[in-house]
């Protein structure tokens, strides 16, 4: 973590130095923005067979940017799945529901006619809810299990863009948040209900996430 | 009137869909009269062999150890990331599960015996436990909680009476009989084994990619696959250069030494072409995606392994051909025990 977290300062003073280097206008730089993140699509697209998962669920992204440079964003993530797992023993059938926001300032410099930079702080706030049933051929029941994970974070970021026009650009960005969740988890006996159980667990840490995704951005 | 007659039918299947409940099997363990020969004691590996494939060592039943060490695949998963009890995934790819008798005694003063990716896991003994009371992985609370599910279930004493001297069950008796199962899975009997027996030939093919392999790419400097336990006296964990920086710091999380940012354990060769996908976090799926990457996918970082740098220090970029890289794969195939994964020995007990 502490690697990580030089790496981000870095990364961070390299930019705020080599950005002062040149007079660029960022006025250029005004305007609605609108982001989606690629990195399925590449993989389709050049076959690239599976990588590791990006731990930066964000899919959908909203920037304004104003003629300094300043300006927020707000990004959005939603995901479901359902996985069932069936064999003679048993059959588990798990349902996962996953949603986060965020919303940050940021300030956008050129690092060059085509090169962009921003770095900006986030506040977001997330939530996942896993419920898993499990009809079990060992104890002849159905066992339930919910397990709900939710809170919020703060931390700052790092976005690199390149112009291709000046309505498209392509880009990455690297995080390190805080985060404090609550993870309550749930059992429940369909036979025993004496049995049933529950926990609560707060959960505080930093996540890092290195710029592993590309974002496909359009200017409104 | 076919309108009414049509919905009356459709709630009446509904109806009869929602009041339709599981039907359970009764799932009990089949075991031989006389115990199996294993390499430990033969009554605490059958109780280990009842426990590796029982799922109520899981919280919900869910899920037991051969869930994410499949036999067919070597005692690995052919997952990503292994999932746990409650289908959420883990954070790594599960290592296979073999000759671990033999890795244990590789006495290198310089390496780490551990079972895991990172090098946890010192003693095999109690560590067979940590995934059982994982929170992701098999979500049981704690050593008691499981002490006393197992002891409720009717075929447990038994298995404990005939393994063990005290017939008790506890925490020390479950370890030493799962222990006494996963240390006996051998893989002895790959086509390379009984080419060096002198019984078997290796194929034009397979002798050309053993020639690469071991020579011209010198991958055997880190993969030691005429041995048993898969390794060189060198140290057991390296940074391949995966990518930089790492997403999961390795070896870093059990020394907290910077210096083994991104190292994670060398993994036995051995079954290779059972054990996809590959590298801690499963990121390749086919061994030409693994070829690659040592052709030129390696990533600089301060502590890559010096023997993917050339003596100038730049990374080494090995211009191996269409030709080679089949051969290559070719050998790695020459590594394959099946036997090991029809074994009776080593299979699921429960009918």
């Amino acid at each position: 973590m502490k690697k990580s977290a030089f790496f981000v300062m870095t990364m961070l003073i390299t930019c705020m130095t080599y950005g002062q280097e040149e007079d660029l206008n960022t006025a250029e730089l005004k305007g609605h923005f609108l982001g989606l993140q690629v990195n399925e699509l590449v993989r389709q697209i050049f076959s690239l067979g599976s990588t590791t998962a990006p731990s930066n669920p964000y899919f959908f992204n909203y920037n304004y940017t104003s003629a300094t440079g300043k300006g927020f964003a707000a990004s959005f993530a939603y995901s479901k799945d359902k996985f069932s797992n069936d064999d003679n023993f048993n059959t588990l059938t798990t349902n996962i529901d996953n949603i986060s926001f965020r919303i940050g300032y940021e300030k956008k410099n050129l690092l060059s006619k085509r090169f962009v930079y921003s770095i900006g702080i986030d506040f977001l706030v997330e939530s996942q809810k896993n419920e898993t049933e499990n009809e079990d051929n060992f104890s002849s029941q159905t066992i339930k299990t919910t397990n709900k994970t939710s809170g919020w974070g703060l931390g700052p970021r790092l976005n690199f863009q390149y112009r291709i026009t000046s309505r498209v650009l392509i880009g990455t960005e690297a995080n390190y948040y805080f985060k404090s969740l609550k993870e309550k988890f749930e059992i429940e006996f369909e036979n025993n209900p004496d049995n049933n159980d529950e926990s609560e667990t707060d959960i505080k840490r930093l996540s890092f996430s290195s710029p592993a995704i590309l974002w496909l951005t359009f200017r409104l | 009137m076919k309108l009414t007659t049509y919905l009356f039918l459709v709630t009446l299947t509904l109806l009869s869909c929602e009041s339709e409940s599981p039907e359970f099997i009764e799932v009990k363990p089949v075991l031989p009269e006389i115990p199996y020969d294993y390499a430990n004691d033969n009554n605490q590996a059958t109780l280990g062999r009842v426990l590796f494939y029982d799922k109520q060592l899981s919280i919900n039943n869910g899920v037991s150890c051969a869930s994410c060490h499949k036999q067919a695949n070597a005692f690995s998963d052919n997952l990503q990331f292994s999932r746990g009890f409650d289908n959420r995934p883990t954070e790594r790819n599960s290592m296979p599960i073999q000759n671990l008798v033999e890795f244990s005694d590789f006495n290198n003063p310089d390496s780490n015996n551990g079972l895991f990716w990172d090098g946890r896991g010192l003693d095999h003994d109690k560590s067979l436990l940590l995934p059982i009371i994982n929170h992701v992985e098999m979500g049981i609370p704690n050593i008691e909680y499981l002490v006393t599910k197992i002891g409720s279930i009717e075929y447990y004493p038994a298995l404990f009476e005939n393994a063990f001297f005290d017939g008790s069950i506890n925490a020390e008796n479950i370890s030493s009989a799962l222990f006494a199962f996963t240390h006996s899975i051998k893989s002895n009997n790959t086509k390379l084994d009984n080419s060096l027996r002198g019984i078997e030939t290796l194929t034009p093919k397979e002798a050309f990619g053993q020639e690469l392999f071991i020579s011209k790419y010198d991958c055997n400097s880190c993969h030691q696959v005429q041995s048993p336990h898969g390794y060189l006296f060198g140290g057991a964990f390296s940074n391949i250069g995966l990518e930089m920086p790492y997403q999961d710091s390795g070896l870093e999380n059990v020394t907290e030494n910077s210096l083994d940012n991104g190292k994670f354990k060398i993994p036995s060769l051995r079954n290779v072409a059972l054990t996809a996908p590959y590298m801690h976090d499963g990121r390749f799926s086919t061994l030409e995606e693994v070829v690659n990457h040592y052709k030129s996918g390696v990533t600089e970082h301060p502590n890559l392994d010096i023997r993917l740098k050339n003596n100038d220090g730049s990374l080494k970029r090995p211009e191996i051909t269409e030709t080679e890289m089949g051969a290559i794969i070719a050998f790695l195939g020459t590594l394959t025990d099946y036997d090991l994964i029809e074994d009776e020995r080593f299979s699921n007990p429960f009918e």
